[in-house]
């Protein structure tokens, strides 16, 4: 079985080039990572290989995709539905019925398959899944890492030879990247060919064999994965998020202490110890929101959150992790006040409040994009433009916000909260699906915002290193709450690590991400010895 | 949310979908054939008690639904009044007919009876349920499935039409007309851009690679619906043909 891409170009309706020449051979039994920056082909690639370019959107193209000798635009969608699975990113979107088992069927009814077969076949795939257990559960109380595992199921009932992912880590707490990951390593064994596009890297080096790096439509790195430490400067050039394994050798050579990489973990000398170093926040002391023994329940009812406690300090960035329904917006929308709590008592000195929603578009009020920021400011035009050039969005200036892409969509709605000096700002998953560029956009603006800040986020890339207290929920109550060193701190003595694996430690744990992506943080002890 | 479908014991719960919905069919006949308040008063208040009762309809709920009908429904009333001639009063510069005031309250009325009954179907029946009926009637799958999408999606959009609430208190925006048309315009154009990724999520499972489905569960007509359609249709002929 094979995927070929064969010089491969893709202009838009509109005349915009989103792919060059592209010529890849993907043969059996590789795992192929896709990266590079937001808005480098990598989604339209993929739309390509699904023949949905063909079919959906129209445009120019030239040159050919086969797959199993076959032409993608000859089988057309329908053709290629069955023999080629895709995952969304978003696995809330896909997921279309109302339990685990009308999911994982639903695929299998629509070709036509015997009863008998639809069911054994679809227990197989939940059963590969780990999802067995929870047939009659209604999908709206899985976690996020369940759901992304059920659209996978649905897809596997079909027996499919390629499987391609996209960005299927986004959005996931910790324990649903290790749930996925250990689905992918079951899938590797069924599939002939998995393509995951991705930005993070790191999860997914056990499991690869080769990394594809497309930047500006072109093929701009091509390798397999054990040669991934050479690709270290055009990794950076190519503006991809470099696997935090490669940034830890790299920072650990310049301390002269050679390390080696195998299948995602970094392996140190045996006289070499890491601990992971205290932080503190630079919070300025004062309360901006204080929380006593709150309780909300829902209009139906149901207990949300009890027994909260927590203090959010002006100037320190808090993080509220936890799974699906565990009640991470609720507190935030409490701390807030947009919602009053059915006991305790809530004390807050915020008067000005932004709130970044999960979904941006949800925010707009306006029609242009400059009348979205001047709304409700005393901002002279002069002063617009200069936001505009500042959050690079001048040229969308007469634009709907509507019409701007999805990161386009999150620049302006952390415009929008920024504009204004604020005492709170509420971002709910801030940088899913950004690129590393833009992230680091986002961590610079944000790290001058002088106010209390709560980010209900999974993204590694802020945890790690730019958030500096942690609330960990689970099922509405607080499981842990502190500083994100001190959590880390405290999975560290428990694990007790011989080698450092990042990505799999991060899975695991909340806060190992702290170690990743802050080298210069580490302690690295007898080092003067090596 | 009122509409919701809700699993349970209730009456309604255990009654096969599609007797369901010939029932409804039945009760908005029924209703459309009433004309005068007299008639349609006890016929909508024996619906709405009978709909609470079978499919344990949360009261409160209802209520403020009815209480939202009622408001708008002083316009048709005005409207009918103003709109047929006949003796009547005069309010400001508007001359409203006892008749058409009627008949308006008739309209009103009939359509708190067909609400009641559509929320007793609507939260006692799931939306599998609901394909499946139409299904059965004949209806084709892939109409059927993208009802029952709707009925999916509905939580979802409950919860992004909440954060656009919190995110336009916390901007200050204008409230009244202009807060309902921010809102709308805001989740229309954000659930537009969700619309493709249910189409691709569908294409690559196959949705309408054939003109029929395996239908894993099929719609059987129960005792119990059978009873519920015959009794009402024999109320609405008594009731037609004695009270009329």
């Amino acid at each position: 079985m094979q995927l070929s891409v064969n010089n491969l170009s893709y202009s838009y309706i509109n005349g915009v080039r989103a792919l060059t020449n592209v010529d890849i051979q993907i043969s059996s039994g590789e795992f192929v990572l896709l990266s590079g920056p937001n808005g480098g082909g990598k989604s339209t690639l993929l739309q390509a290989i699904l023949g949905i370019l063909y079919e959906y959107y129209g445009g120019k193209i030239t040159g050919e995709i086969t797959f199993g000798g076959k032409s993608v635009k000859n089988l057309g969608i329908k053709g290629l539905a069955g023999r080629v699975g895709f995952v969304l990113q978003d696995p809330g979107s896909q997921v279309c019925n109302l339990t685990v088992i009308e999911e994982a069927t639903a695929a299998l009814c629509n070709f036509l398959y015997p009863k008998k077969e639809v069911i054994s076949r679809s227990r197989d795939a939940l059963k590969l899944m780990h999802l067995e257990n929870l047939e009659n559960v209604s999908v709206d109380t899985l976690s996020g890492g369940q759901l992304q595992r059920l659209a996978i199921a649905s897809l596997l009932a079909l027996r499919p030879k390629i499987l391609i992912l996209d960005e299927p880590l986004a959005n996931i707490d910790p324990e649903g990247v290790a749930d996925v990951i250990d689905a992918l390593k079951e899938i590797k064994k069924s599939v002939d060919i998995v393509i995951v596009a991705t930005h993070w890297l790191d999860p997914f080096l056990e499991l690869a064999t080769r990394l594809i790096v497309l930047d500006s439509g072109k093929v701009t790195i091509d390798t397999d994965i054990e040669k991934l430490p050479k690709c270290f400067t055009a990794m950076k050039k190519a503006k991809v998020e470099v696997p935090h394994v490669m940034q830890i050798q790299r920072k650990l050579a310049g301390l002269h202490i050679l390390t080696r990489i195998v299948k995602g973990k970094i392996f140190l000398p045996a006289n070499v110890t890491v601990m992971p170093v205290k932080r503190h926040n630079n919070g300025t002391g004062k309360d901006i929101v204080n929380l006593n023994d709150v309780f909300y329940r829902y209009p139906d009812g149901t207990l949300a959150l009890k027994d909260i406690t927590a203090v959010i300090k002006n100037g320190v960035r808090v993080a509220i992790i936890g799974h699906n329904g565990s009640g991470k917006s609720t507190l935030a929308r409490l701390a807030a006040g947009l919602r009053k709590q059915s006991k305790g008592k809530i004390q807050t000195l915020a008067s000005n409040i932004a709130m970044m929603p999960q979904k941006p578009g949800l925010g707009f009020i306006t029609t242009t994009v400059a009348d979205e920021i001047a709304y409700g400011t005393t901002c002279s035009a002069r002063e617009v433009a200069m936001w505009l050039e500042r959050f690079d969005l001048s040229k969308y200036k007469d634009t709907s916000p509507f019409q701007l892409s999805g990161g386009e969509q999150r620049r302006l709605s952390l415009a929008i909260a920024t504009v204004r000096p604020m005492d709170l700002l509420i971002l709910d998953e801030p940088t899913a699906g950004l690129d590393a560029q833009q992230v680091q956009f986002f961590e610079e603006i944000l790290s001058t915002f002088t106010g209390a800040s709560i980010y209900i986020t999974h993204d590694p890339r802020i945890m790690g290193s730019f958030v500096q207290e942690v609330i960990v929920l689970k099922n509405g109550a607080i499981q842990f709450s502190g500083h994100t060193s001190d959590l880390t701190s405290r999975l560290y003595s428990d694990l007790g690590y011989a080698s450092i694996n990042p990505t799999v430690a991060l899975a695991m744990h909340y806060l190992s991400a702290n170690l990743p992506t802050s080298p210069s943080q580490l302690e690295v002890q007898n080092a003067s010895s090596i | 949310m009122l509409l919701a479908y809700k699993p349970g014991r209730s009456l309604f719960n255990r009654t096969d979908p599609l007797m369901k919905f010939v029932w409804i069919c039945i009760i908005a006949g029924w209703l459309y054939t009433l004309r005068d308040i007299k008639t349609v008063l006890p016929v909508t208040l024996g619906v709405t008690i009978f709909s609470f009762l079978a499919a344990r309809v949360d009261i409160w709920r209802y209520l403020k639904i009815t209480l939202i009908m009622a408001i708008s429904g002083w316009g048709m009333i005005v409207y009918q009044g103003w709109a047929r001639p006949g003796e009547g009063i005069s309010i400001w510069f508007l001359n409203l007919s006892y008749t058409g005031m009627e008949v308006g309250i008739a309209i009103v009325l009939r359509t708190f009876g067909l609400v009641a009954s559509t929320i007793a179907y609507s939260v006692s029946t799931s939306p599998q349920e609901l394909e499946m009926s139409m299904i059965k009637v004949g209806i084709p799958y892939r109409f059927s499935r993208i009802a029952y999408l709707a009925l999916r999606m509905i939580p979802t959009y409950q919860y992004d039409l909440q954060a656009i609430d919190d995110v336009q208190t916390l901007r200050k925006s204008k409230k009244g007309f202009e807060r309902i048309k921010t809102t709308l315009a805001a989740l229309l154009a954000t659930e537009m851009r969700s619309v493709d990724t249910i189409a691709i999520a569908l294409d690559v499972r196959g949705f309408g690679a054939h003109k029929t489905r395996t239908e894993l569960n099929e719609v059987h007509v129960s005792k119990k619906g059978l009873a519920l359609v015959i009794v009402t249709i024999a109320l609405m002929i008594v009731q037609l043909v004695y009270f009329q």
